[in-house]
């Protein structure tokens, strides 16, 4: 085959140009550490690629989920911990005023203790949490219970807020309520006698001169309501185990597809470096190749 | 002796003189495009009576220049051409399926997937702290964000398509002036004579001008290398000899593109860069905007019905959140924290189902549970929520139905044990909910029925979380069915991106086949240096040896002349 000059000098600057382009790709990439440069250069990886970055945006929100839920929900274990106790004193309470010896005499303190725990319940149920009122249900912004009082004691409580549940869906699984109602806390069942500031109040009011007579029926409906809070502490416990299992196999998850997502797009710095050095052993031969070609002419060797 | 030898020395003088013109001109233009190297082809020349042969009465006094050859093979040209044609398509293809692959690559995270997924979470992250203004803010501006990115994307294939259609017209005109040119001179090469130098150089400029005519639209060229030419465009004649039919170009009202022959035909365009052209004015592009439209529909419908249904913190309903009808003016309606509708309605159970103090369990069996109702299900029943038949048996326990009924009406429930009641939120598209027991024998739920609470509580971030699941949602039916909006984004990408790579591959394959045709072709047509410096020294040679012959001639002659002296 004839080779004509242009054909040949066309030839190389091809090649030569070819060559560039290949250690131009390489030395985007190591620039950017990223393997795909554009969705042509790797449709099928780049694409997968999307696909990871959106189960990880998913799994990311499932995790700040999990992580304010949890914070929320420990503070309810907290306050249930808090009125558990203060009906744990109460209980005390009505046994010492079911009790002659101790009672005698000292009916205006247990008045007063009687009043410091009304106060102390209404003021944890009323407790504000970064703004807004834990119990009141969805009207976070009302106060949830309001008392009456008469002579400066409560003689009354009445809930304002709703029961409203707060639910979100962990991690495509049934839903999972994340809030307590006072209405469920301190009002109980209908029917029941299982209102607590009531109790208390009723168990203030029967205080008189003697000892306490119906001990028992104050006893009974303390119990209620605190197997009623330990109950829903309990329900609250499992919840928050649950989503530290969950958030513990979000994380995991999330982890293996930020390994996958690196895998399809990031480099291994140490291959594309020596693959830039053997493309660049290439391309010094080709130049070196050419430039012999183009200093060998029969126009040297005539005269 | 005569002077014949002196004849023959003169011939091969002059024929010497000439190659060397023609070897100096192809040396000359070794490196200019489209240049075919000559060669001046020498023949004997035959004369009469011989004094020296009597017995012949033919004689060689040398030889003469008969032509002056172009070494061209018109197998390869056709060939060259034919594949230029298919690789001027491609190229064109190629180049804008790159800069669409350009617009669908999302760099960090300023891509619309990333955009887009921030823009669900937006959602979910509201719902967690729905009267928070800073969260709403955030849905706000992340719903901006979204409707620029898609804008940004429909803008840059509207500004491609602009830059498309100039280079159509002007490619339409390139067609046009190569045409001009091409009928001129095949006018001046049926003019001239046949074995010039000067005619060899108008051919080697109507082949280059052919050449570059079938990069540009695929065209039929009929008549030999030496004769003039015909060429047609689907069917039409664009050049007769020396006439021109001039392509014309029109837009119609959908910014279509239509060529027609000078004669009125609309013409259809196959091959070359033309047509690469065309299809992606009229396939490629108009297929990806649909796509992004879709898309971008379903964002806007979907987001904004679920969006009118809820409540703002101000109490404002009925309220689209995104304005717009397509990727090119989807736009912000909600511009207020308190109006972003976070929150829903929701219709509460007025009595309760149960006896007082037996409280039904939502895990435990109607049949299980029968004694602690008001009334006793049956073992089996049917009722119609929203026109909706569904079956329950008393081995079901509430959680089941409640679920039912949501697989099937999309009207999510919940089951409060404490206070024994039900809660339903009320489904996007309806702001009522009608629950039947059709067969009277189930009075469970004829009792749930009570009033629609007003939304806008403060703490109801509901509304936010339909709002993110409608990302997991499937949305679109055939030909890809199950598809959720991110994963229509995700095909699109995909489309793109495998469209350009294969079109890219071909183009690439295509281009080094025409590279290959092209080496053949300089193997016949090409200048060698080397080639011609030998010719130089061969023509050189034989002028001195001409000269060398004239001299001995000359000299012999003059020995003969002086004898008689």
């Amino acid at each position: 085959m004839r080779l004509s000059d242009m054909s040949r000098a066309k030839s190389i600057a091809n090649e030569l140009t070819r060559q560039q382009e290949t250690m131009d790709t390489i030395r985007k990439e190591i620039v950017s550490g990223q393997r795909s440069l554009s969705v042509a250069d790797d449709p099928a990886g780049y694409t997968t690629a999307l696909q990871y970055k959106e189960i990880i945006t998913l799994n990311e929100g499932y995790e700040r989920n999990i992580e304010s839920y949890n914070n929320e929900l420990e503070l309810y274990e907290n306050q249930l911990d808090h009125f558990s106790n203060t009906l744990l004193k109460l209980k005390t309470m009505v046994t010492e005023a079911s009790n002659d010896t101790s009672y005698r005499g000292s009916v205006e303190s247990f008045r007063t203790r009687a009043n410091n725990l009304l106060e102390s319940l209404l003021g944890g149920a009323n407790v504000i949490v970064n703004g807004n009122y834990m119990f009141s249900g969805s009207k976070i912004h009302d106060k949830p219970f309001t008392a009456e009082r008469l002579n400066g004691e409560i003689s009354q409580v009445t809930y304002n807020g709703d029961n409203m549940p707060k639910v979100f869906n962990p991690y495509t699984s049934e839903t999972m309520r994340v809030n307590l109602s006072g209405q469920e806390i301190f009002c109980g069942r209908a029917g029941m006698d299982e209102n607590v500031f009531q109790n208390i109040i009723d168990f203030r009011n029967d205080l008189g001169d003697s000892k306490l007579e119906n001990a028992d029926e104050h006893l009974e409906k303390i119990d209620n309501s605190l197997n009623s809070m330990i109950g829903k502490r309990g329900e609250i416990g499992t919840h928050i185990q649950h989503l530290e299992n969950l958030k513990n196999f979000l994380e995991n998850h999330r982890l293996t597809f930020e390994q996958k997502t690196s895998d399809l797009e990031n480099i291994d710095m140490a291959e594309a470096v020596s693959r830039f050095l053997a493309q660049e052993n290439v391309y010094k031969a080709s130049l070196e190749v050419a430039s012999r070609l183009y200093s060998l002419s029969f126009l040297d060797y005539i005269k | 002796m005569s002077l014949l030898g002196l004849n023959q020395a003169a011939n091969c003088m002059l024929n010497s003189r000439k190659s060397l013109e023609i070897t100096g001109l192809n040396i000359t233009n070794s490196q200019v495009e489209g240049y075919t190297r000559q060669e001046a082809v020498q023949t004997p020349v035959i004369t009469g009576y011989s004094v020296e042969a009597p017995g012949s009465n033919v004689v060689s006094v040398g030889a003469k220049i008969s032509e002056i050859t172009r070494f061209r093979s018109g197998f390869i040209d056709t060939n060259y051409r034919n594949e230029s044609i298919n690789a001027g398509e491609l190229s064109a293809e190629s180049t804008y399926l790159g800069e669409m692959s350009q617009i669908f690559t999302d760099d960090s995270e300023l891509g619309l997937s990333n955009i887009l997924n921030e823009f669900w979470q937006g959602w979910n992250d509201a719902s967690r702290n729905p009267d928070d203004t800073i969260v709403r803010n955030m849905v706000i501006e992340e719903g901006n964000n979204l409707a620029r990115a898609i804008r940004l994307k429909s803008q840059k294939m509207t500004e491609t398509t602009a830059r498309l259609d100039g280079e159509i017209e002007s490619v339409v005109e390139e067609i046009n002036t190569i045409a001009e040119k091409l009928a001129s001179i095949n006018d001046r090469i049926i003019q001239s004579a046949p074995t010039t130098t000067q005619i060899n150089a108008m051919m080697d400029q109507r082949d280059l001008m052919l050449d570059q005519l079938s990069e540009l639209v695929g065209v039929q060229i009929l008549g030999s290398v030496k004769e003039s030419l015909t060429i047609y465009l689907d069917g039409m004649p664009l050049i007769a000899n020396k006439k021109v039919y001039k392509l014309d170009v029109q837009k119609d009202a959908f910014h279509n593109f239509h060529i027609y022959s000078s004669s009125g035909k609309e013409l259809n365009i196959t091959g070359g860069k033309l047509s690469g052209l065309l299809d992606i004015k009229t396939d490629y592009i108009p297929e990806y905007k649909n796509e992004l439209d879709e898309m971008t529909v379903a964002i806007i419908e979907q987001v904004n019905i679920a969006h009118k249904f809820g409540y703002g913190l101000d109490g404002s309903t009925g309220l689209d959140f995104f304005n717009g009808t397509s990727a090119s003016n989807i736009g912000m309606n909600i511009t207020a924290a308190e109006q972003v509708a976070l929150s829903v309605p929701k219709l509460v159970s007025t009595s309760n189902i149960n006896v007082d103090g037996e409280q039904v369990m939502s895990s435990e069996t109607l049949a299980a549970a029968s004694a602690k109702f008001l009334t006793a299900p049956e073992a089996a029943g049917t009722i119609n929520v929203n026109g909706v038949d569904i079956d329950w048996l008393d081995t079901d326990t509430i959680q089941d139905i409640l679920a039912k009924i949501e697989e099937d009406t999309g009207i999510r429930s919940t089951f409060n044990i404490d206070s024994q009641e039900f809660l339903f939120s009320t489904p996007p598209d309806s702001s009522t909910i009608t629950i039947n027991d059709t067969a009277g024998n189930f009075t469970v739920f004829t009792n749930i029925l009570g009033a629609v609470t007003t939304g806008g509580e403060p703490g109801d971030g509901e509304n936010g979380i339909r709002i993110f699941e409608i990302s997991a949602k499937p949305i679109f039916g055939a030909p890809d069915p199950n598809q959720t909006i991110n994963d229509k984004y995700r095909n699109l990408v995909s489309k793109v991106g495998f469209e350009t790579n294969t079109v890219k591959s071909k183009n690439e394959i295509q281009s080094d086949h025409v590279k290959s045709i092209y080496e053949m072709r300089q193997s016949e047509s090409g200048v060698s240096i080397d080639e011609e410096t030998i010719n130089l020294m061969k023509y050189q040679r034989t002028f001195q040896a001409g000269a060398r012959l004239a001299s001995v001639i000359d000299e012999m002659l003059v020995s003969l002349i002086s004898i008689g002296k």
